[in-house]
């Protein structure tokens, strides 16, 4: 297939600067929800198709087809050029593609435990324990949904620069979710894993304890405080350091928003733009997280980019695009959702590295504030840099020691303004975040941690 | 025609391998369209894209086990295959006791003009590119500002057949463009947007999308952080929609219901709101974007009151929540993606307008927040509200004074709706949806100062 679809491209003569490539996805996958005691569903779901990208003239052309039928593929292929060409008439801002960078290579997933090998009536029984116990657990627990979703899926990339990559990609993840109620006052627990390891991964856990853990959290915050409003100092714990560290400043990292005028960040690489405690990195190569990956959906080899070192911005995330426009190497961070979409500059593992405080310490650098744990999501806007997101729940931090429960708030501020005002970095790093990250209408599976950290002034949202 | 009897045949064939496979019930759900987006960024256009939307998804229960399966390829080999899957999956699944059937079959459907419309579906790639280029310029005519976006057109052909004997098909077109824009003065910095999505080309109108959003970045260039205080919190039209939207749609979902976790379970009949909010749901509004003749499930779609007079009405449903709770099946199932089993959901919000006029309300309120297309929804599945004032102005003595930044507003949806204590004569008809302006009298509001 892969020669064939080679085939096509070389067909079609190029000239200097245009370029397109051809992406072929077969995927497939399982998901099995429970929810407040019953088989919510068991799904299955298969998707194949291509995308097909061209630059003709500095225009930028994308078509897709639900088909593997050679025949539809170079029908599709004309057309992009077409449209490429269409495009390249109106455009004031001509696209470009880097020259000399042709990747061959092939990349097959090597699970110690294959979770395809697992069967279905296996995987409901671990999602149907999860369910229960945090059932159960109280008569206050008014709702719960377990849920455990696989997909596998290979992709082939071929393109004018001469790169031919065939990989493979997997996800395994198993979420649990409880409402406790008492009359009027309502609160929701989320807690999630999410790996590209294989089924050994699932072994290890105990779904018991953590369904345990889950229901007694979302009895606690029913009784727990109204959050308070505010300036304040808090401390944010791993998972919404991983959101914080992601939304806020992640994505201003991204090669397309800088070239856009859209980051905060544009014009700012070399420069000091958080306090020294901070080293902020993204790593796909990391194994087994949400968004670890080999190749990226360009054929390109991910590699590991130091984001910021001692608080110093050090480079950004590239396309193969965005690399050419800016005279950087490729760093491997442009993907797609699936065939129906054009590679863009994502991330995949993004974290705040380990620094030397202990929690009691972190607690100490802020005596009074809040202590805000376990992400609900968040956003950002990357050209104005102001951020927000959400906590399902902390503690009222005083005196330099954990107090009172509060309820579910969000917080928000300018993301320099709290680069700058991070006053201790804890040395506990987890990913405690794995997420499915969105932009341009797709969603990618990311994964995004670093240890607690202490932050300065604050704006929290509550009552 | 003769393309979609082919089609049909396929589908029939399906539904009694499927049934011959040994599923009780079983329903596809097949979509058929394309789309093409042009997509902008910094003042030119970045692509054209031209994409295939196409699937078949398949539900099948046996004994009362559910399969659903769905695949891309719509062909006859990959739809018996994925019947199939379906089917194993349902014999596979312990019983949902809970459930009872599918619906159908029904005699009569609704009509409802300019669903699809040949005019959008026969758009040109060119002239969406043309339109796209109208709203960079529109944005560009009297600002120095930096334009992105995209203009899409979308068309899909949506038919659901189940074995009970619904077999409806419906086109839905759509035209849609959003443009974003960043403004500049020196170290300050504002984004805005404005975005329009109707089912004609004659109503759709980029050169006002550009124009709007780029005067409203303008408009917020100058913000300031604001004291920590107790505020009165005007929503604009937009704003009001979208806040009593998902407080409704949370409040008053059957589903929800039936897990114990919508806001207003057990409380129909009871005043919920300000006497002057009347809300429906309206899918039959001619030329709606949220018009359909019939759900995701074939139910034939009608007008639904949900709060009249301030008062809770009725809960919204799918078949299997009417079922489940001995109510009418309002048609209101909605699957999300292809692969998702159908739950209750909104379709178009239609608000009642009340009896001040905007200006009259702005001037009234001495202190207070005005909230342009910033809604206030409820997070992290609680009823509190807790979110980030994205385009708010800090109102003194009757008249708008200054954009706001780093604001945050905390409160939960029942103080808020019993907190609505004006309502705008004048409504915001964007293509179906409905909603005056609306004034929350007391909030509480987290500045940055």
């Amino acid at each position: 297939m892969l020669d064939k679809i080679k085939q096509i491209l070389e067909k079609h003569t190029f000239k200097k600067g245009d370029f397109a490539d051809i992406r072929l996805q077969k995927g497939s996958g399982t998901l099995i929800t429970i929810q407040n005691g019953r088989p919510e569903q068991i799904n299955y779901e298969k998707e194949i198709g291509v995308g097909i990208r061209a630059l003709i003239d500095g225009g930028w052309g994308f078509v897709s087809v639900v088909s593997f039928d050679l025949t539809e593929i170079e029908k599709a292929f004309q057309k992009a050029l077409k449209v490429a060409q269409a495009t390249a008439k109106k455009t004031t801002e001509k696209g470009m593609m880097i020259e000399d960078f042709a990747v061959v290579g092939k990349h097959k997933v090597n699970y110690k435990k294959n979770p395809r090998d697992i069967s279905i009536e296996q995987k409901y029984e671990i999602v149907k324990e999860y369910e229960k116990v945090t059932r159960e657990y109280s008569d206050k627990i008014v709702s719960t949904n377990a849920s455990m979703k696989e997909w596998f899926q290979k992709e082939l990339i071929v393109n004018t620069l001469g790169t031919k990559v065939e990989t493979e990609y997997g996800n395994l993840n198993l979420a649990c979710m409880a409402t406790s109620r008492e009359g009027d006052t309502m609160q929701n627990v989320y807690t999630a894993m999410g790996t590209t390891n294989g089924w050994e991964v699932v072994e290890k856990l105990n779904v018991t304890e953590d369904g345990l853990q889950l229901a007694k959290r979302a009895i606690e915050l029913l009784k727990a405080k109204k959050p308070p409003s505010g300036k304040m100092d808090i401390v944010m714990d791993q998972s919404l350091v991983g959101v914080y560290v992601h939304e806020s400043f992640g994505h201003a990292e991204e090669a397309d928003a800088i070239l856009a005028k859209d980051s905060i960040l544009e014009g700012k690489m070399g420069q000091n733009i958080g306090c020294e405690l901070i080293n902020i990195y993204d790593d796909p190569t990391l194994p087994g997280l949400r968004g670890s990956y080999i190749y990226d959906s360009e054929g390109t080899m991910a590699i590991k980019r130091d984001l910021v070192k001692e608080g110093v911005q050090t480079s950004y995330l590239h396309s193969l695009e965005t690399a050419a426009k800016m005279g950087a190497k490729p760093n491997g961070a442009a993907r797609a959702m699936n065939f129906n979409y054009r590679p863009i500059v994502r991330m995949g593992n993004t974290y705040i590295d380990a620094g030397d405080s202990s929690f009691e310490e972190l607690l100490e650098s802020i005596k009074n504030g809040v202590y805000l744990e376990k992400s609900y999501g968040g956003y950002v806007d990357t050209a104005k840099g102001e951020f927000y997101f959400s906590a399902q729940g902390g503690y009222i931090i005083r005196n330099g020691e954990l107090a009172e429960a509060i309820q579910n708030v969000s917080m928000s501020g300018l993301c320099l303004e709290v680069l700058q005002r991070t006053v201790a970095v804890g040395k506990d790093l987890r990913f405690d975040f794995p997420g499915s990250c969105g932009k341009q209408s797709q969603w990618v599976p990311v994964h995004a941690g670093g240890p607690p950290i202490a932050v300065k002034e604050i704006v929290v949202g509550g009552q | 025609m003769e393309g979609s009897e082919v089609l049909g045949n396929i589908y029939h064939k399906a539904i009694s391998y499927g049934l011959k496979k040994g599923a009780d019930q079983i329903e596809l759900f097949v979509i058929e369209g394309y789309s093409d987006v042009v997509q902008l960024e910094k003042n030119a256009i970045k692509a054209s894209e031209s994409k295939s939307v196409t699937g078949l998804g398949v539900r099948a229960y046996t004994k009362k086990g559910l399969g659903i399966a769905t695949t891309s390829l719509i062909d006859e080999d990959s739809t018996k295959d994925i019947v199939n899957k379906a089917v194993k999956l349902s014999k596979l699944s312990p019983p949902d006791k809970l459930f009872k059937t599918l619906p159908g079959p029904f005699e009569i459907y609704p009509t409802i003009d300019g669903l699809s419309n040949e005019g959008v579906s026969n758009l040109s790639a060119d002239k969406l590119t043309e339109m796209a280029i109208t709203a960079i310029d529109s944005a560009l005519e009297k600002h120095d500002v930096v334009v992105s976006g995209n203009l899409t057109r979308s068309h899909a052909t949506e038919t659901i057949y189940n074995s009970l004997g619904v077999e409806v098909t419906q086109n839905l077109s759509s035209l849609s463009g959003v443009i974003f824009v960043k403004a500049e003065k020196e170290d300050d910095i504002a984004t805005s947007w404005d975005y329009q999505k109707t089912r004609s080309v004659k109503e759709f109108d980029s050169e006002r999308i550009g124009r709007t959003a780029s005067e409203n970045a303008i408009s917020l260039l100058g913000s300031k952080k604001i004291k920590s205080q107790e505020l009165p919190i005007i929503l604009d039209s937009r704003g009001s929609l979208d806040t009593l939207s998902s407080i409704i749609s949370a409040g008053l979902d059957a589903f929800e219901v039936i897990l114990g976790t919508a806001y207003f379970k057990d409380r129909l009949g009871e005043q919920i709101t300000n006497e002057g909010i009347t809300l429906i749901d309206n899918p039959l509004y001619p030329g709606g974007v949220g018009s359909a003749n019939f759900d995701d499930e074939g139910v034939p779609h009608k007008e639904l009151t949900l709060i009249e007079a301030g008062v809770a009405k009725a809960y919204f449903s799918n078949s299997y929540c009417a079922n489940v709770l001995g109510i009418k099946n309002t048609g209101h199932a909605s699957k999300g993606s292809l692969s998702s089993k159908p739950h209750p959901d909104l379709t178009q919000i239609q608000i009642s307008p009340g009896s001040w006029t905007v200006d009259e309300i702005i001037a009234e309120t001495k202190k207070g927040l005005y909230l342009k297309d910033s809604s206030l929804e409820p997070s992290s599945g609680s009823p509190n509200i807790s979110v980030l004032i994205d385009q708010g102005f800090l109102i003194e003595k009757g008249e708008i004074s200054h954009p706001l930044k780093e604001t945050m507003v905390g409160t939960n949806i029942f103080d808020l709706l019993k907190n609505i204590n004006a309502i705008s004569k004048e409504v915001v008809n964007e293509s179906g949806s409905i909603s005056p302006a609306i004034r929350i009298a007391n909030a509480k509001i987290a500045g940055g100062e």
